[in-house]
């Protein structure tokens, strides 16, 4: 039997070609859906385009320089932020809770943990429509069950004030349970052995374990989550679109909703697209200040 | 060296499915077809029209018109986005006739004008002239009428009788009623039922009920030979002051933000009244809980309603099939096909002749709830069918919202609207 003797150069050069055949369909799914629309996004921020028509009219910086001087756009801004300090830190600490309270717990540890995950699978949009329901200032069951104890009804997404904290509480809860899975697994890969040390050492009590043990090795997963959940908050749409339709009085008008309106409802897709760059540049900043406090890439 | 071409040729296959499927997909469509997007909702009513669209196709028979249903309406101008870039808009679009400005200014529908002159067996005033109004962008017609209807209040006739009070004709009296029918048995100053439902929101059911209240108030909203807006003003603040009115007494209630057409609330009956239109009539029947009366709008100088609906417009793409998609048209603004949506949808005809058919006018004396709606069609007012509309009716919805939160006094946040709009004008 002979054996035709291949440089080492070859196999590198075919399983290298085999790999990039693999990668190609997904390759090409990310250019067309992801890469493309993005700089078609940059691209049209300059331009005043229905979205429908054939010719394009090039207007500069116009749409950014509008969208600067408007003071609808700052206050959508503003709710933007405000969503994501309601949602996030208490996302994060509800699902770190969670996970700390399941980690070790063997009674009902995988139905109750089956039953925090449960709101992350359910569509946002359903799970909006149900919201609605339970939030209803006549018929609720939330305005029912006050009225047990005799509180007045509220209107939860009926009034100004409210509807921003309503929409988010829903959002904590559709977010908790993710952010409990990766707590999960971050506490999961904590060796058991450092906690034994800390029985050897004399540090007892589990706020001083969580101090010294928990917390620092649980980073990782900490940065993660905290990076995902901002970037998911800014990019929220499906609840707002389903709960409040921005309202009332604009209260609950977060950017992406606002780039949905005007680019789908007023065909305003220059403007829109604008916004887009604008939500983008932010979710970047933010990200990589987040990144930078924690210290480095190396965090996730 | 096997293992590589089996990977190769595996990775291979997988490329070439994925671009078969989309070449596969973009040749849908042919000569003898006729694409129809529609967005009816509820099941009953997508079997009525396929029954009807089958009935047409075995006729016919040289061309088949496919039925396609595009779900939500508000969710619509995305995907028309889409197919018209990638060339797979249908022939025949379903919308409300409002929607379709953007598209007829953007070269994208046929004008009909030219058709309709041009076939001496069409009769184009069998069609209410409202409707055609509503056709009509920058003085050509891109739209043809489908169904229509128009608003008036529903009662809970039950509450009616035991608050001893019968149909008010007049804001004063309707006022009068809501007052008598609103119950506090526990005076605790929360209503268990209130008289009357003002819808709250921003959206576009906010601003067509407030308009015929503008209307009823003795004001325009709109002046298509001017291009102008003059909504705010006397009349104006009268409408929006009488919903105020009713709030501030407790004679009426909000409805859910932005969904002032539910009927959850009058059907729980917390409320008495409620203004909604003829298509829910089928649910309304199946429901046993509330026997529902309607009656028309009450009137303040005069009378007036909103007349709504929708209408189907042609592709310009679709020009070489135009005799067929007229064809079919006519079938559809017909009396035939009118009758029968009407009596099994609840829409109105949008044919003068349907309306006076002997099948019709049984279907009205069972049916006196629908009958209220037919004959509101003659105090209907329109819409203007301008691109702009989607926009004017945003910012008006804005600020009827800022009055009825009390954010503004309803006379400057009319004033606010009509100089905004006037600027996108």
């Amino acid at each position: 039997m002979t054996r035709k003797k291949r440089s080492v150069k070859y196999y590198k050069h075919s399983s290298s070609l085999a790999a990039w055949m693999f990668l190609l369909p997904a390759m090409a799914v990310i250019s067309v859906f992801v890469v493309y629309p993005m700089f078609k996004v940059l691209y049209l921020g300059f331009f005043k385009w229905n979205g429908l028509s054939a010719s394009m009219e090039y207007t500069g910086l116009a749409n950014y320089t509008g969208l600067f001087y408007s003071s609808g756009f700052w206050s959508i801004l503003w709710n933007s932020v405000l969503f994501t300090l309601l949602t996030v830190p208490a996302s994060f600490v509800l699902g770190l809770a969670l996970a700390l309270g399941l980690w070790k717990t063997a009674i009902l540890k995988n139905v109750l943990r089956s039953a925090f995950f449960v709101p992350v699978v359910v569509s946002t949009v359903g799970a909006g429509i149900v919201w609605v329901w339970l939030f209803n200032y006549n018929s609720g069951i939330i305005n029912g069950i006050l009225s047990l104890f005799s509180v007045k009804p509220v209107n939860w997404l009926g009034s100004e004030k409210l509807a921003m904290l309503s929409v988010s509480v829903m959002t904590i809860w559709k977010t908790a349970g993710y952010n409990m899975v990766i707590f999960l697994a971050g506490l999961h890969s904590i060796p058991e052995v450092y906690y034994e040390t800390c029985l050897v050492d004399g540090v007892t009590g589990n706020w001083k374990k969580f101090y010294y043990i928990t917390w620092p090795l649980l980073r990782p997963a900490s940065v993660f989550v905290a990076v995902t959940t901002v970037i998911f908050s800014f990019r929220s749409f499906e609840q707002i679109y389903a709960m409040t339709r921005g309202g009332p009085v604009g209260s609950t008008k977060i950017l992406v909703y606002h780039i949905w309106e005007q680019g789908f409802r007023f065909y305003r897709m220059g403007y829109a697209s604008a916004v887009s760059v604008v939500l983008l540049v932010l979710v970047l900043t933010v990200t990589f200040v987040q990144f930078k406090l924690s210290g480095g890439r190396d965090g996730a | 060296m096997k293992k590589q071409a089996l990977l190769i040729s595996l990775a291979l296959v997988l490329v070439a499915v994925v671009v078969i499927n989309f070449i596969v997909k973009s040749g849908k469509g042919s000569e003898n077809t006729v694409m129809f997007w529609h967005g009816i909702e509820g099941r009953e009513k997508n079997e009525v029209l396929q029954r009807l669209i089958d009935e047409y196709n075995k006729k016919t028979g040289d061309v088949k018109i496919v039925a396609e249903n595009y779900g939500a309406a508000d969710q619509l101008s995305g995907k028309i986005m889409a197919a018209v870039s990638g060339n797979t808009a249908p022939d025949i679009l379903w919308w409300a006739p409002q929607q379709f400005g953007e598209l007829a200014r953007s070269g994208l529908l046929l004008s009909l004008d030219g058709v309709i002159e041009n076939d001496s067996g069409f009769d184009k005033s069998d069609i209410y002239s409202g409707l055609w109004d509503a056709s009509t962008i920058d003085g050509k017609i891109y739209s043809l009428p489908f169904d229509t209807n128009s608003l008036a209040v529903y009662y809970n006739k039950k509450m009616f009788r035991e608050a001893g009070v019968s149909v008010p004709k007049t804001w004063l009296e309707f006022q009068t009623v809501a007052a008598k029918l609103t119950r506090d048995s526990d005076s605790d100053g929360i209503p268990e039922v209130y008289g009357f439902m003002v819808p709250l929101g921003k959206n576009e059911w906010t601003v067509w009920t407030w308009q015929c209240f503008l209307w009823q108030a003795g004001g325009e909203f709109y002046d298509p030979k001017t291009n102008r807006v003059s909504f705010a003003g006397g009349a104006g603040t009268r409408a929006l002051n009488y919903w105020l009115g009713l709030l501030d007494k407790k004679h009426a209630i909000f409805s859910e933000n932005n969904a002032g057409y539910k009927l959850t609330e009058f059907l729980s009956g917390r409320v008495a009244m409620v203004i909604n239109g003829p298509w829910n009539f089928q649910a309304l029947k199946d429901q046993d809980k509330i026997d529902v009366g309607s009656f028309m709008l009450p009137k303040n100088r005069v009378r007036a309603t909103n007349i709504g609906g929708e209408n189907i417009a042609f592709f310009k793409k679709s020009e070489k099939k135009l005799p067929q998609l007229w064809a079919f048209a006519k079938y559809v603004m017909g009396e035939e096909f009118q009758v029968k949506w009407a009596i099994s949808t609840g829409y109105l005809p949008v044919s003068k002749k349907a309306a006076a058919s002997g099948d019709y006018q049984e279907f009205l004396e069972q049916n006196p709830f629908i009958r209220v709606y037919v004959d509101s069609m003659s105090i209907g007012r329109v819409r203007p069918s301008i691109p702009e509309y989607n926009k004017m009716s945003a910012i008006l919805g804005e600020y009827l919202e800022k009055a009825l939160y009390k954010k503004l006094p309803a006379g400057e946040a009319l004033d606010d609207a009509q100089k905004k709009i006037s600027k996108i004008l």
